[in-house]
């Protein structure tokens, strides 16, 4: 394995406005290296990788490739080069095939005069998905049909596709679910094995410890180091990135799994697609953690829990008070919460200001006679930010300029504003980094406390391990298992109730 | 464990300081059309534009459409049209004249929201319910109300009894237009129902993930078009101190002109300013009144009109909301 | 970026401003200045008079009305400022209102519809502006009477339009046709509605059939749908009226008949002209058209002119002035009227400078109302021609 430089990063900066994103970055990619880039939401990741592929112009900066002055104008460009990025957020075009965003700006090598053999291009979309290992995906569907991790994947396809030297893979793994990351590992080993480079960004440390050769730490936009194989260590690696140490693990410490018996949400014989017959019962003061493979029907039975689908037969009921949730605003109205695991699309108002984000389900809360206060607004706005330490420049700012992280936490502030009795959480810690993650436990933990209830969607078996008391775990729309909270509770004797 | 007095010194060595000057910039633009086109006119016309009787003039010509882009801003701001405001203002303005002739002017008023409220109401129910595309149904509602015009306004014009051409004062212009705005303005930025619009405009799966009654408010938004187009009707049958197979004409065009030179977002969302329908319709009454006071050849006003308002619209269009994809 | 946007729109809007003063600027002085040289000239109205006019479309009939009047404006000292569509009443008003704020003090107006005039003439007392009508009856006599107790209201100008409706007739029963159809624009327009109730009636009195009348056909291509429409509904029709062929609505009934293999077979009556109305006359596209009827405007602002230079021709009561249309059955006859009456190329019109400032008291003061009235009478082919020496 030679260990030549393929790609050199000279004293990157970037500024938006008043935010420091990137200062004076320097490092240096080696040809077969898998690379691991971690640091806090809204450390400059994103910032970085997006200027090598092109989407974002340095304030100044040099990049060399191969030898040669390397300035990419935009990602067609870094495509040329031999460069591709699976982005962070989702990226694949709404309304179109999946071969058709395969193969979206290269249509035309399928075409003859002009028009586009569809059947060709679905073949080789079909080909290219099974290179990666999914089978499950038809080419010719439209891609808002298939579910987010799926799309995910299709973006995989297509950057692999491409053959790159360099791929970069910006905070994708939380979208997936174990499959799928299996998937991602092996394309990453692949393209180390044909002498590759890989850029690797993810909050998950131990993640970080297996599949990487070396990692980079971003803390506020500055390198503060590189460590290689050996020196990784999870404490070490927590130290560079927060600059203090974090002492306890992140996840609840008792085993104490008792809640009261009332029960707050009754989910009935709700069937759906591929969801038979499923109930649920949800207490006051329970976490109750559900997992299982990203296509499960784990994700539709949260959307129904909140109103959002309407189930086939069965029912999603409130007990204490005998009502039905028929929709969102009636579920909103008693005090149910939801965060969307498609966050871009379903839990945001991107081109809308933080406060106006965080304050939408709240409005009945704030408002006093009809009257909604701007003050009362701000000062909503600027609790719940400030509790989750939202990185961003004034609660004024535009949800769209907010890295991946900060925009999840904006998410999960919007409930806590709200002052939900029942939250509904579709992997709620999605991209966002230990130290946040941890103060989101905690605040499941106070949350639990003051006796509401949670229910977790989860395709992190860590997660629902350490935080739930009681987990269910669903295959093929059914629950093919549960588990109370336990000290003896491994992943391994989950995961055979997921699979097989 | 985080402490909290680690996240609030984090908070503060975070939280970047700095003058936002751009969005003080941004503010201000909106208005920056206006001075400019106040600034051309007033110079071309060796100040004619600004003597006390044209500021009259002005108003006159713009309370109107003023009234019907206010009451248009949260069909607006949820990514919507309502292309039936013309057709609303033209039967309104019709069976207000009827009405006035034999019960007076409170119930020609009366039945002029009414009929328009009823017309908006119609249009957000079918648009919901049916799922027809806003823009296809207001336009066919615009024909069907021209068309019914018409048939009303048999002989052509139906003129107001003289009576009422006391109420066409300019203080009167002054106070509805005052209190417009104000109902529209606490409306749309201290209540659900603007912050509602918004969120639908700007995503209207995530506003209905908010808890946000998409379709309860989609029929609102056209309720309160529709109400106020009623209004505008009202007004413009004291204004022309009558009614004709013509009134309304051009007037969704007029009202959406105006938006969007006062700066209005067509997508919706945080774009949408309550203050465009006002600084707009100002704007369009200084290019029409301008034009001619300036004299300037009328094949030219055409061309110098189209000039104008291209500029307005580069100067007073909010970039920052638009999502380009490069 | 957005920088550069918008002080790229900043420059644009400068220079737009500065080079549309520029010109402006050049434009204004070219009236005013040769009248203060030569103050004394005999054939100038004294600096400073300015009439405003209002038309519905600047093209056809209201294009040549303008340009007519453009001409003496030009040639014997006054400012015209013109005001192009308006058709809703409170566009109407609106116009009006604008008019008057360029300084007008004198006003030539025709109305859409009539409900309107009331508030017209209130706009117009207020502001202390003469008006008159042109091409406008008025019908309700709750509106006369308000108009009559308007003080700057001069008077109106109109032609008969109820002959339009007789002429077609005439037409139609030479050439034997019996089964007809009518095409027009919205009703609400008086001078079309007027048309049309008289052609009905006078269809019922001398047996000839009205099959339809198809309202609302305001732009050419409505027009060959309507043609179309009554050809294929009414296959026997034998001829159309077209009522107003401005703004292409006679070409347009024109291809309609054309599509349908029709066109010279079915006879087409009509209340204006068409563009090639020598040649449609010529291969019997139209078998009756009346025209003629862009000097209405002229004596409307005659009225208006004498009122606004303190030497009102009227002074009991308001104007009415009636002209007849020029009606064309020959080819012949639009020829003569091209060359010697309505000829824009050559600047020859049924009047010309020297009558015009016969009708203006400040340079005749023995011009009286009813010499103004006279001269509309008289108004036709065999009038231009002895007047002007042709034949
Ligand atoms: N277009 C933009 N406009 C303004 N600020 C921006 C923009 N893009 C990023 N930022 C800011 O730059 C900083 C770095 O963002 P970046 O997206 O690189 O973070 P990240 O390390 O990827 O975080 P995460 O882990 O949350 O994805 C953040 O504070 C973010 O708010
Ligand atoms: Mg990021």
């Amino acid at each position: 394995m030679s260990h030549s430089h393929v790609l050199k990063v000279n004293n990157l900066s970037k500024s938006f406005g008043p935010t420091q994103a990137l200062q004076d970055v320097s490092l240096v990619l080696s040809a077969g290296e898998i690379r691991g880039l971690i640091g806090e939401n809204g450390s400059g990741k994103s910032t970085l990788s997006n200027i090598i592929v092109g989407i974002i112009k340095p304030d100044s900066g040099e990049m060399e490739l191969r030898g040669e002055k390397y300035q990419p104008h935009s990602m067609l460009d870094a495509d040329r080069n031999k460069i591709s990025m699976i982005v962070q957020e989702m990226a694949t075009i709404n309304k179109i095939s999946v071969a058709a965003n395969l193969f979206s700006g290269q249509e035309m090598q399928f075409g003859r005069f002009g028009l586009i053999n569809q059947r060709r291009m679905n073949t080789a979309a079909k080909e290219a998905l099974l290179r990666i290992g999914v089978d499950w995906i038809e080419p010719e569907s439209d891609i808002d049909t298939i579910s987010f991790e799926d799309r995910k994947l299709v973006e995989l396809a297509r950057a692999v596709e491409n053959d790159p030297d360099i791929l970069i893979v910006d905070e994708t793994t939380t979208a997936l679910s174990q499959k799928g990351r299996e998937i991602m590992y092996r394309i990453m080993q692949e393209l180390k094995d044909q002498n590759k480079s890989v850029l690797f960004i993810s909050h998950d440390l131990s993640e970080i410890i297996d599949q990487c050769d070396t990692v980079t730490v971003l803390r506020d936009g500055q390198l503060v180091d590189t460590l290689e194989k050996e020196q990784m260590e999870i404490h070490r690696i927590q130290y560079l990135m927060i600059g203090r140490n974090i002492t306890e693990g992140y996840y609840r410490s008792d085993y104490d799994f008792s809640h009261s018996d009332e029960v707050v949400l009754k989910i009935e014989n709700v069937s759906y697609d591929q969801l038979q017959n499923v109930s649920i019962n949800l207490h006051r003061g329970e976490i109750l953690g559900i997992g299982g493979l990203s296509d499960c029907g784990m994700h539709d039975l949260g959307k129904i829990a909140f109103g959002l689908l309407k189930p086939e037969s069965g029912s999603v009921t409130l007990p204490a008070r005998n009502i039905t949730i028929k929709s969102p605003a009636v579920a909103i109205k008693n005090k149910i919460g939801y965060m969307s695991k498609n966050r871009d699309q379903e839990a945001l108002l991107l081109s809308t200001s933080i406060k106006s984000n965080v304050c939408l389900p709240s409005l009945d809360i704030l408002k006093k006679a009809f009257i909604i206060a701007r003050t009362s607004e701000k000062k909503l706005a600027n609790r719940v930010c400030s509790a989750l330490d939202v990185r961003m420049s004034s609660i004024n700012q535009h949800c769209m300029y907010l890295s991946g992280g900060n925009k999840q936490k904006v998410v999960v502030a919007k409930w806590l504003g709200n002052e939900s009795d029942i939250l509904i959480m579709d992997c709620p810690t999605r991209g966002i980094d230990i130290g946040v993650k941890q103060m989101i436990y905690q605040l499941m933990q106070d949350l639990k406390a003051e006796g509401k209830a949670i229910l977790m969607i989860s395709e992190e078996l860590p997660e629902l391990i350490g935080m739930s008391d009681n987990i269910l775990i669903m295959k093929d729309g059914r629950i093919s298992a549960s588990f109370q909270r336990s000290e003896d509770l491994t992943e391994a004797q989950i995961i055979k109730y997921m699979i097989s | 464990m985080v402490t909290d007095t680690d996240l609030t010194q984090k908070q503060k060595s975070r939280q970047p300081i700095g003058f936002d000057y751009k969005a003080v910039a941004r503010y201000l633009s909106g208005f920056l059309g206006l001075v400019i086109i106040v600034l051309i006119f007033q110079i071309a016309s060796e100040g004619g534009l600004l003597q006390p009787r044209n500021i009259r003039l002005l108003i006159n010509q713009s309370f109107i459409i003023m009234c019907g882009a206010m009451g248009a801003s949260f069909v607006l701001a949820q990514g919507n049209l309502d292309l039936s405001l013309g057709g609303v203002v033209g039967i309104t303005s019709t069976l207000g004249v009827m009405t006035a002739k034999v019960y007076g002017p409170v119930a020609a008023l009366a039945v002029a929201l009414v009929v328009g409220l009823c017309v908006g109401l119609i249009i957000g129910s079918v648009h919901v319910l049916f799922k027809v595309p806003a823009i296809i149904l207001t336009i066919c509602m615009m024909f069907a109300l021209r068309g019914i015009t018409w048939i009303l306004n048999d002989d052509g014009s139906i003129a107001m009894p003289a009576s009422l051409a006391k109420y066409d004062t300019l203080p009167n212009k002054l106070i509805v237009v005052g209190i417009v705005f104000v109902i529209v303005f606490i409306l749309f930025e201290y209540t659900k129902v603007g912050k509602y619009s918004t969120a639908i405009g700007a995503n209207a799966t995530a506003a209905r993930q908010s808890g946000v009654p998409v379709n309860q408010m989609k029929v609102l938004a056209y309720a309160i078009s529709g109400f106020f187009g009623g209004l505008c009707g009202f007004l413009s049958m004291i204004r022309a101190a009558s009614s004709s197979t013509n009134s309304g004409s051009m007037f969704e065009i007029n009202v959406l002109t105006a938006l969007v030179i006062g700066g209005m977002s067509l997508n919706g969302g945080s774009g949408a300013k309550m203050k465009s329908g006002l600084i707009g319709a100002l704007m369009l009454a200084i290019i029409q009144n301008g034009l001619i006071i300036w004299g300037l050849n009328d094949k030219w006003q055409q061309a110098v009109q189209g000039a104008i308002l291209i500029i307005a619209v580069a100067i007073s269009y909010d970039r920052k909301n638009v999502v380009v994809i490069d | 970026m957005k920088k550069l946007i918008k002080t790229v729109a900043l420059i644009l809007t400068l220079v737009l401003a500065i080079s549309v003063l520029l010109t402006g600027c050049q434009q204004t002085p070219t009236g005013p200045k040769e009248t203060t040289t030569a103050p004394e000239a005999k054939d100038k109205l004294p600096a400073g008079t300015k009439i405003g006019m209002t038309i519905l479309v600047n093209d056809g009939l209201f294009a040549t009305m303008a340009q007519y009047i453009q001409y003496i404006a030009d040639n014997i000292g006054f400012e015209l400022v013109l005001d192009v569509g308006a058709f809703s009443p409170e566009d109407q008003v609106a116009s009006v209102e604008n008019l008057i704020a360029a300084g007008c003090q004198g006003i030539v107006f025709c109305n859409f519809s009539e409900a309107v005039l009331p508030k017209i003439a209130s706009v117009c007392d207020e502001a202390e502006v003469y008006w008159a009508q042109y091409c406008r009856q008025v019908d309700d006599p709750e509106i006369v009477a308000s108009l009559n107790n308007a003080k700057y209201y001069v008077g109106r100008c109109f032609e008969n339009n109820e002959n339009v409706a007789v002429r077609v007739v005439k037409a139609f029963e030479d050439l034997n046709v019996k089964k007809t159809a009518i095409i027009g624009p919205a009703t609400g327009d008086t001078t079309t509605d007027t048309v049309s109730a008289k052609y009905k009636a006078l269809c019922q009195e001398k047996g000839i059939e009205v099959y339809t009348e198809i309202r609302n056909a305001q732009e050419a291509a409505d027009c060959t749908a309507a043609a179309e429409t009554i050809v294929s509904n009414f296959p026997d029709v034998e001829g159309i009226i077209v009522l107003s062929g401005s703004t292409g609505k006679l070409e347009g009934v024109f291809k309609g008949l054309e599509n349908v293999n029709k066109l010279g077979k079915i006879k087409v009556g009509a209340l204006d002209a068409s563009a090639n109305i020598i040649e449609d006359l010529r291969n019997g596209s139209v078998s009756c058209a009346n025209s003629g009827q862009f000097v209405d405007n002229m004596f409307t602002t005659m009225l208006v002119l004498n009122s606004v230079l303190g030497t009102p021709l009227k002074t009991d009561g308001k104007a009415t002035i009636e002209c007849e249309y020029v009606a064309f059955y020959k080819a012949a006859d639009a020829e003569f009227y091209y060359a010697h009456m309505e000829n824009l190329g050559e600047k020859i019109f049924a009047y010309n400078l020297d009558e015009i400032r016969q009708m203006i008291k400040y340079f005749n003061p023995d011009f009286s109302y009813e010499k103004l009235q006279a001269i509309a009478t008289a108004y036709s082919v065999e009038d231009v021609k002895t007047r002007h020496n042709v034949s």
